[in-house]
């Protein structure tokens, strides 16, 4: 027995299942919620590299699994990675129940969360490239379900992750020339170029970040969040090999200062852009812009290497807010858009002036999606001010500047949060307030507002464990 | 790395997709595009199998012909009656074909290309250079696959050309990684790429019917 058997090969088969019983949605969310918690829990007790006995039996658990001449490795210090993958698959999964997502969420999410898991496992690194560019293929059916037209979005979508492939696996081959040639060599420009293109592409980074709010405008918002958050995750973490692999790129400065540049930029661009949408979808696409390069001016925060430890930290213990955010944000919308106006499309069904007035109805869903916005806004008591703290007080001790951009992007968030907040309860005077949202979608709403809450007011629960997963990359701890 | 006999069809292979991706870019008939793919994949096979093996070069070719034997199948399998985005009944002519170009669009491509294409013979010796184990056939070939495919991409927003284009693109950078690295996974993975394209292709296709062309 091996590991990514376990992570990969047995969640792959039965995502399978779940996709041919997909009829039975409700069937397949529970059963889907069931295997995430039940392969997170495995993560944490199992003995990854050693032998499990159970009763009689003995079975060495061993960490490589060598498909086609190449190996997939799932060490014991991926263990914490597997845990969180997993938990957080079972957390979006339980989400989906009232989000009336399409019923290829779990099983297609399932298939995602394989594949990404197959990507954090495969060695060389560099491969992690092509199997994102499966991700984007077969997520491909949960953004643009069948009977409906093609967005552009859609198409950008998987225009720039297929561009992006090419881009980093060619960047393998220079890297591997650069480490073997001379440091003012040719190859040194070369590859910055292409992987800094490549990262562009994936990442929708500006200018290539069209594609986002496209997406968050035409897509379930739920799905989207679900892409986005997913995305951006694992486009992290093999950002972060690159970095680990190659010691060169990882104390080059001028890395460190395109990174604080391009930072600087995402995150004003978005922060000026989300305070004057007039559609709550591409609100949430340009949120998930401006945490791109939050996240961007965190690491270049790294100070060419010296501090880059201490810059993963905070990019890692910011995975629960932003995604506990995205999440209570999406299902927000998505109860909006259930009691659309109605049209059944989220382009037209999530503008402002089709949602105005809506916070009498369902004061639950409206107080959960502006709490998310402010948590995103970094504002106190909410999920997401202990990290920006942080972010702030990091950022500000290389580049004052950034930091203050940092802090206007925040304002952009939250001045879009207090402008949602007002179109959404201002109606005519005769309407009474009442709670029209369902049971679940009560419970659901009212779970992720207190969580919100809970980790901004306790953060020492729960943001330290994440913090200590940037241990996994050794070779960048000082 | 080794450099397999089919070295001497280099040339072949290079004209043969600079040939097809032309004629992908300002053919508007899906039976003539999708041939014509087919046969550029025979030349993204050629120019392939100079570095690696001949069996696992031939994945190229097959994944290339089911990828259009996918696209072929699912446009031919359409109902005859589709609708369009704002959901108006589309004749069947109008739903099978890429309509939209005009004489002058026509000739802008062409133009486009061929300009495209004399940049391509320009940068072709330097990146030979750069490259120390790819023939000068190699690199204009996938340069030209690589360069029509984006701007097949940058001309249309019709779901199907855009896949073809993607197709093109991809087949372009195969070429160059294919002197590069040699290994059976990575060449599994890319025909599954190429596969996958091709599968969404025929989602789109069944799943709604395209856009304006520009």
């Amino acid at each position: 027995m091996t590991s990514p058997l376990i992570w990969i090969v047995m969640p792959a088969i039965y995502a399978g299942i779940l996709l041919v019983l997909r009829r039975w949605d409700r069937i397949v969310v529970v059963l889907g919620i069931l295997v995430s918690l039940i392969l997170a829990w495995f993560a944490w007790v199992a003995p990854i590299g050693d032998t499990i006995v159970i009763g009689p039996w003995r079975v060495s658990l061993d960490d490589t699994l060598t498909i086609l001449g190449r190996r997939f490795v799932l060490s014991a210090t991926d263990a914490p990675l597997l845990t969180l993958i997993y938990l957080g698959l079972a957390f979006w999964f339980g989400g989906s129940i009232v989000a009336n997502a399409s019923n290829l969420f779990v099983p297609i999410g399932l298939g995602i969360a394989t594949l990404l898991t197959a990507a954090i496992a495969v060695e060389p690194f560099l491969y992690s490239a092509l199997i994102i560019e499966l991700v984007t293929i077969i997520s491909i059916p949960l953004i643009s379900p069948p009977n409906q037209p093609v967005g552009r979005g859609t198409l950008r979508y998987l225009t720039f992750q297929t561009l992006a492939m090419p881009l980093v696996l060619f960047t393998g081959w220079i890297l591997t020339g650069v480490e073997a040639g001379p440091p003012d060599s040719v190859f040194v420009v070369h590859g910055n170029i292409l992987l800094a293109l490549g990262f562009a592409f994936m990442l929708a980074i500006f200018p290539f970040h069209t594609w986002v709010t496209m997406l968050a405008e035409e897509t379930h918002p739920y799905v989207g969040a679900f892409i986005f958050y997913t995305f951006s995750l694992v486009i992290t973490f093999f950002g972060i090999s690159f970095l680990e692999r190659y010691a060169w790129l990882r104390t080059s400065s001028g890395l460190y200062d395109l990174f604080r540049l391009v930072g600087i930029l995402m995150v004003v661009v978005a922060g000026l852009w989300v305070a004057f949408q007039r559609h709550l979808g591409r609100m949430l696409g340009y949120a998930v812009l401006m945490e791109t390069g939050l996240s961007l001016l965190v690491v270049s925060a790294g100070l060419a290497g010296e501090h880059l430890a201490s810059s993963l930290s905070i990019l890692f213990a910011s995975i629960l807010p932003r995604g506990l955010a995205f999440a209570v944000w999406a299902l927000a919308l998505s109860i909006l858009l259930r009691a659309g106006n109605g049209s059944v499309t989220p382009a037209i069904s999530l503008r402002l002036e089709g949602v105005q007035g809506k916070g009498r109805k369902m004061p639950l869903t409206i107080a959960a999606l502006v709490m998310a916005m402010f948590s995103l806004a970094g504002f106190p008591l909410m999920a997401g001010f202990p990290i920006r703290l942080a972010l702030w007080d990091t950022v500000a001790k290389v580049s004052t500047l950034a930091a203050i951009v940092a802090l206007l992007g925040g304002v952009g968030v939250l001045t879009s949060g207090l402008r949602t907040l007002g179109i959404l309860i201002t109606g005519a005077d005769d309407v009474p307030w009442m709670v029209s949202e369902t049971r679940g979608e009560q419970v659901l709403i009212l779970l992720g507002g207190m969580g919100l809450l809970l980790v901004g007011i306790f953060p020492q629960w729960f943001l330290p464990a994440l913090a200590h997963l940037a241990n996994i990359y050794l070779n960048i701890q000082p | 790395m080794e450099i397999s006999g089919f070295q001497y069809l280099a040339m072949p292979g290079a004209l043969l997709v600079l040939l097809t991706s032309m004629l992908l870019l300002a053919v508007q008939d899906w039976r003539v595009c999708l041939a014509l793919l087919a046969i550029q994949y025979v030349g993204v096979f050629v120019l392939v199998a100079i570095h690696w093996p001949m069996i696992i070069a031939l994945t190229k070719l097959v994944a290339g012909w089911i990828a259009t034997a996918l696209l072929v199948t699912a446009i031919s399998g359409t109902p005859g009656l589709a609708h369009g985005v704002d959901q108006t009944p589309l004749k069947s002519t109008q739903f099978r074909s890429m309509p939209g170009l005009s004489i002058s669009a026509w000739i802008f491509r062409i133009l486009t290309a061929a300009m495209i294409v004399l940049v391509v013979f320009t940068m072709a010796p330097l990146t030979a250079e750069w490259i120390p184990t790819i023939q000068f056939e190699e690199v204009v070939g996938a340069l030209i696959l690589l360069c029509l495919g984006l701007l097949h991409l940058g001309l249309t927003a019709i779901p199907l050309r855009v896949v073809i284009a993607l197709l093109t693109t991809l087949s372009g950078f195969e070429i160059i990684y294919a002197a590069v690295e040699v290994s059976t996974l990575v060449a599994g993975l890319l025909a599954v790429v190429t596969l996958g394209l091709a599968l969404i292709g025929a989602y789109f296709q069944i799943a709604s019917v395209g856009e304006v062309e520009t």
